[in-house]
């Protein structure tokens, strides 16, 4: 690991609009992600984290420009040439595919239910118009290093597993060999037993093969043990971002803190969201006035709601967007007490 | 940046044993039915499915075949039998078994009514034949033979479906006019196919201005009363038109009113794919516009497409009869059981000559026929549907 980025964003944006009616209106704008700037350096593995709904796979389609991104610079520097993603033409974005590849959320409908494992592999191959031949050598390579046996390759999606299809999915994205991979919650659709299995081939993969992962996942538990550093995301915008260390032991939002309290929970009943936040995530339509966690955090004065709270260097590369972020004092287990409540572990 | 180098060592369940490659194919050896025999397994699995399928084979097979099958030419006249009844075939003369024959007809004149009765006569005992020689036609219009399939020896008739106002043989036309009204809807359907997916698709995957133009469109084309639109349409076709050529503005005209429906389904379907993770994983990959459209998208819709066409036909069938009937479809020499039903305009045929009503009959089970087979078909490609 380096300290060369691979990766700069700066200043994302993607606003959806929604619309309603006969004519199609534009009511307003899901702020899906709002001005968040990160970078990725060499050989690590960022971990984005958030809430369902806070915008981290819009994020991931941005990077690969799966969606047109409203707004900000996406500078991928590649072997010869840095390229900016958002505005990158046809035939940069080809270069840009090999790359830069993806494992996607759902295994299940990730993969053309139509194509044959080999197929689904060399598609990115045949793209960038490597020959049959060839490609369906590249695809017996690399079956066994995701563990899948040579006998896999001519079977349909629907006659596998959901972890032997995202093993597929993973060769699909390594086979062009890729530096850096977005990984969008690459477990969570998975078993809970097949989970380590494909968290630890990740890791192997990511040493075998000198990769750099931006690696997206909704609790902090998962990324813990992969991540380098760690960007926290809510509503749209980045509340905090810091190396694996600065987050877990001396996090200075209160998000943060309530994402790892929902983590050190021991009681393996509560699930991802049940950590006790007080109130509903607002919706991403219609987000809070100033800081837009401010309906839900214990801390929230007057200013919080009157003023957005600026994303600040803390020293150290972390990041932090919170007005108080240096007087307040999150050494105390302030979410702890409410999991105690009966109500809280159902 | 730091904390790396034992964060590999700090699995996310620690000690949980990491399987061997090898371990993980617990479905290998398990053999694995193939799509296509999954399907043919569901299709064959309906009965109902099973009973279109051998109509519409043999219906299929009679169209190709019609001159084969039929032992006389659509105009051929028996010009002592007008409207005579059907003739039974007897395979029993004098309790002995013998060869199939039917028996001539003595006709009476009813002097009130100007009506003839025609009834067997059992001194005329026309045998029949099989692979006899007969007026020579040209198959599909290339290949010269005059072997028909059965016939009765020259002076002798036989009507299997009795015959028409100018003496006709019933049977003979419907078998013949089953090209035409097959192959109308069947080439409609292909066109509004062709058509209503092509645009069903553009506009659903790139959207914008020509897809809300396109949709209003097919709004306004699918909310048009059928029946007076292809009138309209039909009418619009001029009379002094061949008669081949009418049968293909006929079907053109069908074709253009039918795509609109299909469109809108393909557009559907395509607009739920489109976004669906598979597509933006090939786009991810870096597939070009034409690969995730060709064999992405276009092969996932494949099976809707198919049932929607088949359930299409059965609509074309009655549409091309209609206009046919109405005269303004296909006019002779062709004929389809459009015009065949002409014949049967009358109530008086419902009371005296009932068998004038054949080509109907053949119509009806056809498109019960298709809509069997295309219930069979949706079901089959549903994946919920179980095997029953
Ligand atoms: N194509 C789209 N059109 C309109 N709104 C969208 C679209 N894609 C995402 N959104 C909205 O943007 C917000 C962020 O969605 P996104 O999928 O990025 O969340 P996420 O963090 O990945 O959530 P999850 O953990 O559930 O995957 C959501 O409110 C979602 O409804
Ligand atoms: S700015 Fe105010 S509301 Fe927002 S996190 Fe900080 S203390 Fe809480
Ligand atoms: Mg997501």
């Amino acid at each position: 690991m380096s300290d060369t980025p691979i990766l700069q964003v700066e200043n994302l944006s993607k606003f959806f609009p929604v619309q309603r009616g006969l004519l199609r209106r534009t009511v307003g704008h899901v702020k899906a992600v709002n001005d968040v700037s990160f970078a990725v350096n060499k050989g690590e593995c960022l971990g984005l984290v958030g809430e369902s709904g806070c915008g981290k796979t819009t994020v991931a389609r941005c990077l690969l420009r799966l969606v047109e991104p409203d707004q900000g610079r996406i500078l991928l520097h590649g072997e010869q040439q840095t390229f900016d993603i958002a505005s990158a033409s046809r035939k940069e974005m080809l270069d840009v595919r090999r790359q830069m590849q993806i494992i996607f959320q759902d295994p299940f409908s990730s993969l053309d239910p139509r194509w044959r494992v080999t197929d689904v592999i060399a598609e990115p191959l045949m793209a960038q118009k490597v020959g049959r031949g060839e490609a369906g050598r590249r695809v017996l390579e690399i079956l066994p290093t995701v563990g899948l046996g040579p006998h896999f390759a001519d079977r349909f999606p629907h006659e596998l597993s959901g972890g032997e299809r995202q093993r597929v999915s993973i060769a699909r994205a390594l086979i062009v060999s890729p530096p850096l991979v977005v990984a969008d919650e690459p477990v969570s659709a998975l078993d809970v037993s097949v989970r380590s299995q494909i968290i630890n081939l990740l890791l192997d993969l990511q040493s075998q093969m000198n990769l750099t992962y931006v690696f997206i996942a909704h609790d902090l538990s998962i990324v813990k043990h992969i991540s380098h550093r760690i960007a926290v995301m809510y509503l749209g915008r980045l509340v905090e971002l810091g190396t694996t260390q600065q987050v877990f032991e001396d996090c200075k939002h209160p998000y943060t803190k309530a994402l790892l309290a929902s983590v050190l929970i021991p009681d393996p009943t509560h699930r991802e969201q049940s950590y006790v936040l007080e109130g509903e995530v607002p919706s991403p339509l219609n987000p809070p006035s100033g800081c837009h966690f401010s309906t839900r955090c214990p801390f929230a004065q007057e200013q919080c709601s009157a003023e957005e709270p600026e994303l600040r260097d803390m020293g150290g590369g972390h990041w932090v967007r919170c007005h108080f972020a240096e007087e307040l004092d999150l050494s105390e287990e302030i979410f702890a007490p409410q999991f105690d409540t009966p109500t809280a572990s159902n | 940046m730091s904390v790396v180098s034992e964060q590999a060592q700090t699995p996310l369940q620690p000690g949980a044993p990491r399987p061997p490659a090898a371990d993980l194919d617990v479905s290998s050896s398990e053999e694995v039915a193939s799509r296509g025999r999954i399907l043919g397994a569901r299709i064959m699995a309906n009965r109902l499915g099973i009973i279109g399928i051998v109509w519409l084979v043999l219906m299929v097979s009679v169209a190709l075949f019609a001159d084969f099958f039929a032992p006389y030419t659509v105009d051929y006249v028996h010009e002592e039998a007008l409207r005579a009844p059907p003739q039974r075939v007897h395979i029993f003369r004098d309790g002995r078994l013998t060869r199939p024959f039917v028996y001539g007809f003595k006709s009476e004149r009813d002097t009130r009514t100007f009506l003839t009765t025609y009834t067997e006569d059992k001194e005329l005992v026309y045998p029949i034949y099989f692979f006899v020689e007969a007026e020579p036609y040209k198959l599909w219009g290339l290949i010269t033979s005059n072997t028909r399939l059965f016939g009765v020896e020259e002076g002798g008739m036989v009507a299997l479906f009795g015959t028409g106002r100018l003496g006709r043989d019933v049977f003979s036309r419907v078998l013949t006019a089953t090209r035409i009204s097959l192959s109308v809807p069947i080439i409609g359907m292909l066109i509004s196919v062709i058509l209503g997916s092509s645009i069903g698709v553009a506009s659903g995957y790139w959207g914008g201005v020509a897809d809300i133009l396109i949709q209003r469109l097919t709004e306004v084309l699918m909310s048009f009363p059928r029946i007076p639109l292809w009138m309209a349409l039909a009418a619009t076709l001029p009379p002094e038109l061949s008669s081949l050529h009418r049968y293909l503005g006929v079907t053109i005209v069908l074709a253009l009113i039918g795509w609109a429906g299909l469109c809108r389904q393909i557009r559907g379907k395509t607009l739920a794919l489109k976004e669906s993770d598979f597509i933006m994983a090939g786009r991810a990959a870096g597939s070009s516009t034409p690969t995730i459209l060709f064999r992405h998208l276009i092969p996932n819709c494949f099976s809707h497409i198919v049932v929607v066409a088949t359930l299409s036909i059965p609509g074309l069938i009655l549409a091309e009869s209609s206009l046919s009937f109405l005269g303004i479809g296909i006019t002779p020499p062709l004929v389809s059981w459009g015009t065949l039903l002409k014949d049967a305009q009358s109530v008086q045929v419902l009371t005296k000559h009932p068998w004038l009503l054949a080509p109907g009959v053949f119509m009806v089970l056809t498109v019960l026929a298709v809509n069997f087979l295309g219930d069979a078909l949706r079901d089959a490609l549903d994946p919920y549907s179980e095997i029953r």
